[in-house]
């Protein structure tokens, strides 16, 4: 199988899964406990109100008449309104996605590019005082809560030395012309320099933060993975050809390690989503997880359920673009 | 036999493995001679050391292991203490392995042209061919330095002429494919091309027709035979099979439990067979041309290395064991010209 | 009689002789390896701790004293008070049982699940094992911490809603793992044999492919143990979950928080709590991969 007939198939598959989401999410907010009606209603509207209600919103019906609305009104966008900011949901969460995007994005980045080395001068060293330190930092990484850094860090970095702002993706006094909603790109793209360097020194702790773990945990499974893939055959066929041991390490070892860490990558991502939920109400970053953390609190169902499935969606799209690079990194798979 | 005239010479070489159960003592001591121009058999039993001895020709060994004593003399100069970076110039080049399962020993996630190449690359002067074909085809006539497409192209070139001389079916689909793609012969012919990619003066097979049904490993072997004929290089090959040492190999060796016990023509072995592994070993081959025999077995079982028996080796299974065979170890001498024998009794 | 019964006992050594030894084996590989005994150390101390909170405690950890509020760490409250003026160390010592608990469900949990649906996918195959492995892929498609959050949400807040929520995102990879050794394993020759033999499929599923199809699991499971409590204190931090005033580790970062910049040892300790157990789950279960490794393994 050639790799875009891959890529095709793998993308039809995304329809049925898709619609088992949809399912899903539908289950669970029926799940929810008190009358969605009288939720959205308000707690002191009249009966009748709330009778009308339910029947505009279909409530009275059976289940699987039900969740054909909701499909239909999910296909049309309507995530409903959410009850915390009285607006549609969907409105909110265009506003906001954005944010999450550049944050994951960057951490991401953090995690590329901390984890991958590291894990690679780790395996290279091993048993050298380096190596150990370098397992001991991961070591604690993958342990510490999330939030609890967040907090130290914020102590630390920003009360104690004042080196990076707390709150908000850029400057607010900065006027910055709004094309794609990404805040760097945007600056990039309008050579507001003054809005760049203010949005990428507000993206660097948090992104910092979010990743740390994810770089942790890339930089151990690596590790691993190269210690692993040196005792293999190959790789004494690779010296008994007399390569340097930079080609054994390099292109015949960490080709085959990598692939396990990519599949990782994508979890990771998944991890991150809901890392955000955390990390974006720590640092008042305005992103849809900072609105996911306040509608969870305020059990704002349409809200919560919108967020879950955008969530969901990302989530989804960037397992896809893995699985073509896992393809395109071991032509195995595709057989 | 004149210094010349020796490709290889081994000369007491000891191996020993540090595990948790103990320190195996793999080899002990072991010596032999690999003649210019010849194919060298090296026979014993699984765990007898055979392998480890071929590792440590290239300066191999793996952790636990390490070489803890003796020479290996390749055209006169001792390997052994030869620094890192001269070994890799010999790994490869003068002296290359094919080794037994090739779908582990080549990189699944390389294309088959890759892995030719990148050894073609490593060993061989390409510069002169790359240019030539940065003037010609690239239109830079005036380049001094070759580009590295140009270098890819004269390695994949060359790796195609390898895949020619093993007689692979489509070489140039071949260079694009995966080693998944290939069945087991065209693999472990792709192994063989990259042997002899560089011009060997020593190939050594270690064990290398044991995964191949009987017809495949039928052609390989005709296939190596015109190999060396037309590279004109020494052959050493290692296996458990008899049937393949008596078919190809000039002079060979017997191995048993970490040391040599025979070593001689292959002829003089397989009719006057001295010592008593040896005969043992060629009267546990099923005769089916002769009469109903009953098959004789060595009795006893290859003893574990890290108490190995004292004295010789071989004297808890040799029916004519004396006294003096579980105190000394047999020194390996000539019984009578070109025999070498390690044993008391025989000697 | 006494003669058969000692016959019988070294009979038993010698058919486990096996065992012994691998274990044996195993005992010198974990001496040899600092990180699992440090990991072992701390998850014992923990373990302690958790069982012996009741009788430990210097305070009631649920006794709230305005007064004595945001107290610094001194010598009659080592790690200080709380905005409601409660012993944290007491709260701490409380917590350990909170996370055991925690810890042990939701591994136990998705492990029955995910082993069964896992196992039976795996030997049965064909339509069965579509079914359950897109319904696998299913819920792994929704980001663990966003299902357990509108999962939670939706159960409404509590700890045991939460510890649920959590199991039901977690079973998807004990499935997957389990149905992946099962495929391995089922094609092995002592598998073939027992089917000879006449074994049915379900004590050939049980008593011979599941028990060999552990190893990797008993990796995954030790490191899980701690995942499950750092997630499950997310969820307390986030508000969803644990809720006050019980003394779980989240919940009280979460409740600390507001008084972090010049209080901060309120969020500190539970914070160095959970470091410390997921820290030495997390040592177990490398350890554990190394030892069942054989390629990892340094002789």
């Amino acid at each position: 199988m050639k790799l875009w007939q891959y890529i095709l198939r793998r993308i039809l598959l995304m329809i049925p899964l898709l619609i088992g989401i949809t399912l899903i999410t539908f289950s669970i907010s029926h799940l929810a406990p008190g009358d969605p009606a009288r939720l959205a209603a308000g707690i002191h509207a009249p009966e009748e109100t709330v009778e009308v209600l339910r029947q505009k919103l279909g409530l009275d019906k059976p289940v699987y008449v039900q969740y054909f609305l909701y499909m239909t009104r999910l296909l049309k966008g309507d995530f409903g309104t959410s009850i915390m900011t009285r607006r549609p949901v969907i409105q909110d969460i265009m506003v906001r996605w954005p944010g999450t995007i550049e944050l994951t994005t960057a951490a991401m980045l953090i995690v590329i590019i901390f984890g991958i080395p590291l894990g690679i001068f780790s395996a290279a060293n091993e048993g050298k005082p380096l190596d150990h330190a370098s397992r001991i930092i991961s070591l604690l990484g993958v342990s510490m809560p999330s939030f609890w850094l967040i907090l130290i860090v914020l102590l630390i970095f920003c009360k104690y030395l004042g080196l990076f702002p707390i709150g908000y993706r850029i400057d607010p006094t900065i006027d910055l012309q709004k094309i794609t909603g990404f805040h760097i790109v945007d600056s990039m793209l309008t050579l507001n320099f003054n809005a760049l360097f203010s949005s990428i020194w507000h993206i660097i702790l948090p992104a910092f933060v979010l990743g740390f773990q994810g770089q942790a945990t890339v930089q151990r499974l690596l590790r691993s993975k190269m210690l692993e893939s040196l005792t293999h055959d190959y790789v004494k066929m690779a010296r008994a050809k007399g390569l340097s041991e930079r080609a054994v390490v390099y292109k015949h070892a960490l080709r085959n390690s990598l692939i396990p860490v990519v599949t990782m990558l994508a979890l990771m991502y998944g991890g991150m989503l809901g890392g955000t939920f955390i990390i974006e109400s720590l640092f008042s970053w305005q992103g849809l997880g900072r609105y996911g953390s306040r509608a969870v609190l305020q059990l704002d169902f349409p809200a919560i359920m919108g967020v879950t499935i955008m969530y969901t969606m990302i989530f989804a799209l960037v397992n896809l673009i893995v699985d073509v690079l896992y393809a395109y990194l071991d032509p195995r798979i595709m057989y | 036999m004149n210094a010349l005239d020796v490709a290889l010479r081994v000369k007491g070489l000891e191996v020993n493995f540090y595990t948790y159960a103990g320190v195996v003592k793999a080899l002990d001591g072991i010596s032999f001679e690999v003649h210019h121009g010849e194919i060298f058999g090296l026979v014993g039993e699984t765990g007898c050391g055979k392998s480890v001895t071929v590792a440590s020709i290239l300066r191999l060994v793996e952790k636990p292991g390490r070489i803890i004593g003796g020479e290996i003399l390749f055209e006169g100069v001792d390997l052994l203490k030869k620094p890192e970076k001269e070994m890799r110039k010999i790994r490869g080049s003068e002296i290359t392995i094919v080794f037994q399962d090739p779908m582990t020993y080549l990189n699944p996630v390389l294309r088959i042209g890759d892995q030719l190449a990148e050894t073609i690359r490593e060993h061989q002067d390409l510069i002169g061919e790359a240019l030539e074909i940065d003037r010609i085809k690239h239109q830079k006539p005036t380049a001094k330095k070759p580009s590295k497409k140009g270098l890819k192209e004269v390695a994949l070139r060359r790796a195609q002429k390898a895949l020619e001389m093993v007689k692979m079916p489509n070489p140039e689909t071949v260079i694009e494919q995966y080693p998944h793609e290939l069945s087991g012969g065209m693999r472990q012919r792709v192994m063989i091309a990259m042997a002899i990619s560089c011009n060997p003066s020593l190939l050594i097979l270690d064990e290398a027709t044991t995964f191949l049904d009987v017809t495949i490993q039928r052609q390989i072997l005709e296939l190596i035979k015109d190999l060396k004929h037309d590279l004109g290089c020494t052959l050493m090959i290692i296996t458990h099979d008899m049937g393949i040492i008596a078919e190809m190999c000039d002079r060979m060796a017997v191995m048993y439990a970490g040391t040599i016990v025979e070593c001689a023509d292959t002829k003089k072995i397989f009719s006057t067979p001295i010592h008593p592994y040896t005969i043992g070993l060629l009267n546990a081959i099923p005769q089916p041309l002769e009469e109903m025999k009953e098959l004789k077995p060595l009795p006893g079982s290859v003893p574990g290395l890290i108490n190995p028996p004292s004295g010789c080796r071989f004297h808890p299974r040799c029916p004519d064991a004396k006294e003096v065979c579980s105190e000394v170890k047999p020194e390996l001498r000539a019984v009578e010209e070109g025999h070498l024998v390690a044993c008391h009794l025989k000697n | 009689m006494e003669s058969d019964s000692a016959k019988d006992l070294g009979g038993i050594f010698d058919r486990h002789k096996s065992v012994l030894q691998e274990l044996r084996h195993i005992l010198y590989l974990i001496r040899r390896s600092p990180l699992s005994i440090l990991g072992i150390t701390l998850f014992s101390v923990f373990l302690l701790l958790a069982i012996l909170a009741p009788y430990i405690v210097p305070y009631d950890p649920f006794k709230i004293n305005l007064s004595g509020a945001f107290q610094r760490p001194n010598i009659e409250h080592l790690f200080g008070t709380d905005e409601m003026g409660r012993d944290i160390l007491s709260r701490i010592l409380w917590g350990c049982r909170i996370s055991l608990r925690v810890g042990t469900t939701v591994v136990l949990i998705s492990l029955c699940i995910g082993t069964i649906l896992g196992g039976i996918a795996g030997y049965v195959g064909g339509a069965v094992e579509e079914i359950i492995m897109r319904f696998t892929d299913l819920v792994l498609a929704f980001p663990s911490l966003v299902l357990a959050l509108a999962l939670s949400a939706a159960l409404g807040p509590g700890l045991n809603n939460a510890i649920f929520a959590i199991s039901i995102t977690w079973w998807p990879w004990y499935a997957r793992l389990i149905r992946g050794q099962v495929l391995s394993i089922r094609e092995a020759g002592f598998v073939e044999a027992a089917r000879c033999v006449g074994a049915s499929d379900f004590r050939i599923l049980f008593r011979h492919i599941i028990p060999n199809s552990l190893g990797p699991v008993i990796v995954n499971a030790s490191m899980d143990f701690g995942w499950a409590i750092l997630m499950t204190s997310s969820l307390g931090f986030l508000g969803i979950g644990a809720q006050p005033p019980e003394p779980e580790w989240g919940a009280m970062i979460n409740a600390g928080r507001l008084y972090f910049m010049d209080k901060p040892w309120i969020a500190t300790f539970p914070g160095l709590a959970i470091l410390f157990v997921v820290l030495a789950s997390n040592l177990i279960g490398d350890g554990l991969g190394e030892i069942l490794n054989p390629r990892l393994r340094r002789r």
